[in-house]
């Protein structure tokens, strides 16, 4: 197995590429899973996976464990999701900072939370839950919300910091997450970064984004944006190189063209750090 | 112990998010949403668009057969049918999909082969992704299943994505399977021989319609399945380390 240090850029592991991730000859410095792709199964994929971790160090990013739900978590689950870190020697478990179930139901989607102290305590104390339970530290990531939910009587940095100083985990941070967002609530983009807990940034995802009517909805299913760009260059100015996946979930193409957008990540990740070498 | 504010929010949620009621009605629980009602349904929109994506990826011959029958309304109208009376449970997106051919045989006016076409589906979805560690060598049930249908079913799968026409109903046995070495899927066309070497390998007694078969015969067909990767070979170290009990 990889050492499991993440660094640098890597890009998200999915079935299109199966048949030629082994054979990349470019450079990648990890592959991101959604784990709940391989709790649990087994057969090519996981043989494929475990190939994948003795070349590349692993990240795990889940979809559906629910941090800020109102239901127990599955222990089943979790302990399903254990042996997978553990297989691909997976050093910190990412989530979303959102809700996925109630009452045993799935929606298989992203859903915000009312931006408030009660909700950032409930999830606060999930989110330690699920560490203790993973034996792992935890990071959540910004989600995109396309309605500020009930009940909220906080901006979403606001929110966000609560829970994960209240949780003292890691943030995800999702760039293009915060773009589609400000321009959803038409707010300014590098307002809503910076009122991020941007400090506490462990990994970036970068994403493309669509247009639908008067929304733009993360759909993953594009090339990274332009003002995504920006917004990732003024985190790297401000913070310095934190390892960044570029994620395309929707429409994927052929593995060279998400490189390509590694690639230019990785260009923009190492001039900052040249440059704060020279300063 | 929840907040009973998030308590409610939930309880507020969750009908919404199924179709159920509103973002008009959760408003009037909750308070307003300051993006605005509109913005607020927005997300049961999101969930069915969700469901129904899971259906479509799961059982794309389905789909193409309906979109043949009645277009893409016939396809959206079935599923979402299927999530009001099915829900999604479980971290797995793909066990949403689980009961969808059990439910699909007691819909009126769906043709059977439709049901079969998604039991198709279905089964070689959860031999792909069956664990490795089976409760036998072979793996009867888990990465191994065998099949009878009223129409050459897997061929008319192939048929359907390619919108081809469905050709004569003819039944077949088949045997669906993800490779024993390989860990490709497959579908094994059974014969009585084959029938029998499966039966035999599972320590099941053969009926009497397979009674008159020679024992060349079966263990011939068996070389066939082990070839072809539906069976393990009785000289792999897995299956020597198993009590011989099936032949």
């Amino acid at each position: 197995m990889q050492n499991a240090g993440i660094g640098g850029v890597g890009i998200g592991l999915r079935r299109e590429h199966y048949g030629e991730i082994l054979q990349c000859t470019r450079p990648l410095d990890f592959l991101e899973i959604v784990p709940e792709n391989f709790v649990g199964r087994g057969g090519a994929p996981l043989s494929l996976l475990r190939r994948c971790a003795e070349r590349w160090p692993i990240a795990a990013h889940g979809v559906s464990v629910s941090p800020g739900g109102g239901d127990a978590f599955d222990g089943d689950y979790l302990a399903g999701l254990a042996a997978v870190l553990g297989d691909c020697g997976v050093e910190r478990y990412t989530d979303h900072l959102c809700y996925a179930a109630i009452g045993g139901v799935a929606y298989y989607d992203l859903l915000p939370l009312p931006f408030c102290t009660a909700a950032a305590r409930h999830t606060a104390a999930r989110i330690i839950e699920l560490s203790d339970r993973l034996q792992r530290p935890i990071a959540v990531e910004n989600i995109s919300f396309y309605a500020t939910m009930p009940g909220s009587v906080q901006d979403e940095g606001d929110f966000v910091r609560e829970v994960v100083e209240r949780a003292d985990c890691g943030l995800l941070l999702d760039v293009n997450n915060v773009y589609v967002n400000a321009v959803n609530h038409g707010c300014d983009p590098l307002e809503m970064l910076w009122a991020l807990p941007t400090e506490r940034a462990v990994h970036i995802h970068l994403a493309g984004h669509i247009r639908e009517g008067e929304r733009l909805l993360d759909n993953h299913g594009a090339a990274v944006g332009d003002p995504v760009w920006a917004l990732y260059r003024a985190v790297m100015a401000r913070h310095g190189p934190i390892p960044t996946l570029v994620e395309w979930d929707t429409a994927i193409p052929a593995l060279d063209r998400v490189l390509d957008e590694a690639d230019k990540a990785r260009a923009i990740l190492q001039a900052c750090a040249r440059q704060r070498e020279v300063a | 112990m929840i907040a009973p504010e998030m308590t409610a929010f939930f309880a507020a949620m969750a009908p919404m998010l199924a179709g159920r009621i509103d973002a008009a009605q959760v408003e009037s629980r909750l308070g307003p949403s300051p993006s605005g009602t509109a913005a607020l349904g927005f997300y049961a929109e999101l969930v069915r668009r969700n469901l129904h994506k899971i259906l479509s990826d799961v059982f794309p011959s389905v789909r193409a057969v309906c979109h043949g029958d009645g277009g893409e309304g016939r396809w959206v109208q079935l599923a979402a049918a299927y999530a009001d009376a099915h829900p999604g449970t479980g971290a797995d997106p793909n066990l949403f999909a689980a009961r969808f051919p059990q439910w699909l045989a007691t819909q009126t006016g769906v043709p059977a082969v439709w049901t079969e076409l998604a039991d198709y589906e279905w089964t070689r979805l959860i031999a792909f992704h069956a664990p490795d560690a089976a409760s036998d060598v072979d793996g009867f049930d888990v990465r191994l299943f065998v099949r009878q249908y009223s129409s050459d079913i897997p061929r008319l799968a192939v048929a359907a994505l390619r919108g081809e026409a469905p050709g004569a109903e003819v039944p077949v046995l088949v045997a669906v399977f993800r490779h024993a070495r390989t860990a490709h899927l497959g579908t094994f066309r059974l014969g009585a021989a084959g029938l029998a070497a499966l039966a035999r390998r599972r320590g099941l007694p053969l009926p009497a319609s397979l009674g008159a078969l020679s024992d060349d015969a079966i263990l011939q067909a068996q070389d066939a399945l082990v070839e072809a990767g539906v069976l393990v070979s009785a000289q792999s170290p897995d299956h020597r380390s198993e009590p011989c009990t099936h032949d």
